[in-house]
């Protein structure tokens, strides 16, 4: 257990875990508002690593380089959004007065239809993320290595959990956001469109997951139409370990599930780690259930 | 002004609101008093468009609000402090002020006439609204209300919970606003404070309105002296 490696582990369980952050940030604002885990989150994430592959086809003769992933990553995002927009207005926002249950099986069933739907289209073979950016180690010294797709991956993830910060914290909307995430029927009193609000959480949600899309495709190259299921699991995880509703909470949760994670692999055994993340989960569960930033909700009766 | 004719509204398969029809001019104070459960709520949610009515029509200045969606119903000129206040506890005092405003664009000036009604929202503005105490909160959610600029303002138990002093204030500062150009509709299970700052009255009973008339007349009305003034 040297120095060397533990910085090392650091480094790499920080980029896994900003992308578990970005994702769990999806679940949890959703949550906030609707009271309901949209496990079709995963899959949105899913469709944005595709959404990246084709469009990273598409822009190849785009130059430099990151012009041509900035292009990439807001277009990800831009198709996540619409994805999930239309997902909310089909599927969700029916529901809207049913009971939450309905709302929870809705989302299981949208995300198998978007699973298997991925599986006609893109085929069940996984494929290739290209690299988009070269990978140039920053610093190589001693079993330290350190390169540019890690420091982008947590650059770009701390860029967007400040913006989101300033949004929900620092302008109306956000504050309607969090007006929502209260009560709907006193926002709507207050002549805030809740539905828009709504619609505008699953906005945030989604391209937050799509970016997340296209920073893991540069990390794991390897994508297929069950790409969602692990991660988004393991950002529900994340969510819930940080307090599922709190922003704060997810993008903790999801920090310290991926550091958790690789120090399971290195210091363990990799056969861990999946099971870590469940483990982390039980344990929340049953000595915190409310997360680790959550509160608990009063339920009205 | 605000005109409700013949107003059913149900809960699942009961009756809640049966056949209500109530007016409030320009410039009035009404109350609308009755016991728990007597369907004050449900009239003013009915109002407010978070409880679809079975049938009757709500109007206001002659335009039909039972079809519209609550928010923009809040654009059209009728926002309310809802039962047990209502605020975002999770918000500072200035960003529950900010929801109030939302369909507005607020300028310092709002913000100063509030804490000129209520001096104590403007020494705990930044402070997070659910520490506040209760008259606080119910000054705030009088203040959110207030806002939006509603031509009628719907205000739901203003004196639940609170000491007798605090409601004494809360209710002269309705008198003022009343004074400076709103039109309030307010329903009350204190019968008295009540009827003693408005105009007119209505008395509601399971769903009905049994009696109406001018607020004075009705405060020396023996039924209602008996039923809801606790007098023998």
């Amino acid at each position: 257990m040297t120095l060397h490696a533990f910085i090392q582990n650091l480094i790499n369980g920080l980029a896994a875990g900003s992308v578990y952050a970005l994702v769990a940030l999806g679940y949890t604002m959703v949550y906030g508002v609707l009271q309901f885990i949209n496990f079709a989150h995963s899959d949105i994430f899913m469709l944005g690593a595709f959404g990246g592959l084709y469009l990273a086809s598409w822009l190849a003769g785009v130059h430099p380089q990151p012009l041509q992933l900035a292009l990439i990553m807001i277009g990800t995002m831009a198709f996540c959004v619409i994805v999930a927009l239309t997902v909310e207005r089909i599927a969700y926002r029916p529901l809207r007065n049913a009971p939450r249950l309905n709302v929870l099986i809705t989302a299981i069933g949208v995300s198998l239809f978007l699973e298997n739907l991925s599986q006609v289209v893109f085929g069940a073979d996984p494929q290739l993320f290209p690299s988009i950016i070269k990978t140039v180690p920053l610093l190589e010294g001693d079993d330290i290595i350190l390169n540019n797709i890690q420091v982008l991956v947590v650059g770009v993830s701390l860029f967007l959990m400040l913006i989101l910060h300033w949004i929900v914290h620092h302008t109306k909307l956000g504050t309607a956001m969090r007006a929502v995430s209260f009560d709907i029927q006193i926002a709507s009193l207050m002549g805030i469109p809740t539905d828009l609000v709504i619609a505008f959480t699953f906005v945030i949600g989604s391209s937050l997951a799509g970016s997340a899309a296209i920073l893991y495709g540069l990390s794991y190259p390897k994508i297929e139409p069950f790409l969602g299921v692990m991660i988004g699991l393991k950002a529900f995880v994340a969510a819930v370990f940080g307090g599922i509703g709190s922003i704060m909470g997810a993008a903790v949760g999801g920090i310290v599930l991926g550091l958790a994670e690789v120090f399971t692999v290195y210091y363990i055994s990799s056969s861990f780690r999946d099971a870590i993340a469940f483990a982390i989960l039980i344990v929340i569960l049953l000595v915190r259930p409310q997360g680790l930033l959550g509160s608990v909700r009063k339920v009205k009766v | 002004m605000l005109e409700i004719k013949n107003l059913n509204v149900n809960y699942g398969a009961i009756r809640a609101i049966r056949n209500v029809s109530l007016r409030v001019e320009k410039g009035e104070i009404v109350s609308l008093i009755g016991c728990n459960g007597a369907g004050k709520t449900t009239i003013l949610r009915a109002i407010s468009g978070l409880h679809r009515p079975e049938s009757g029509s709500v109007t206001l200045d002659g335009i039909e609000l039972t079809q519209l969606k609550a928010h923009n119903i809040v654009r059209k000129g009728i926002s309310q402090a809802p039962e047990r206040r209502g605020i975002f506890p999770n918000l500072t005092v200035f960003e529950n002020l900010l929801m109030g405003g939302f369909t507005r664009r607020l300028s310092p000036a709002d913000y100063d006439k509030v804490y000129g009604l209520f001096p104590r929202l403007g020494e705990r503005r930044q402070q997070v609204a659910g520490t506040l105490s209760g008259g606080e909160q119910q000054m705030l959610a009088i203040s959110r209300a207030l806002l939006a600029q509603p031509k009628v303002i719907l205000l739901d138990e203003p004196s639940l919970g609170l000491a007798p002093q605090i409601t004494k204030t809360i209710f002269e500062t309705i008198q003022r606003i009343n004074k400076e150009g709103t039109t309030v509709l307010l329903v009350e299970q204190n019968a008295h404070a009540a009827l003693k700052i408005a105009n007119r009255g209505y008395v509601i009973e399971v769903g009905e309105i049994i009696l109406s008339d001018a607020a004075d007349k009705l405060l020396h009305n023996d039924d209602v002296r008996k039923a809801y003034l606790g007098e023998i």
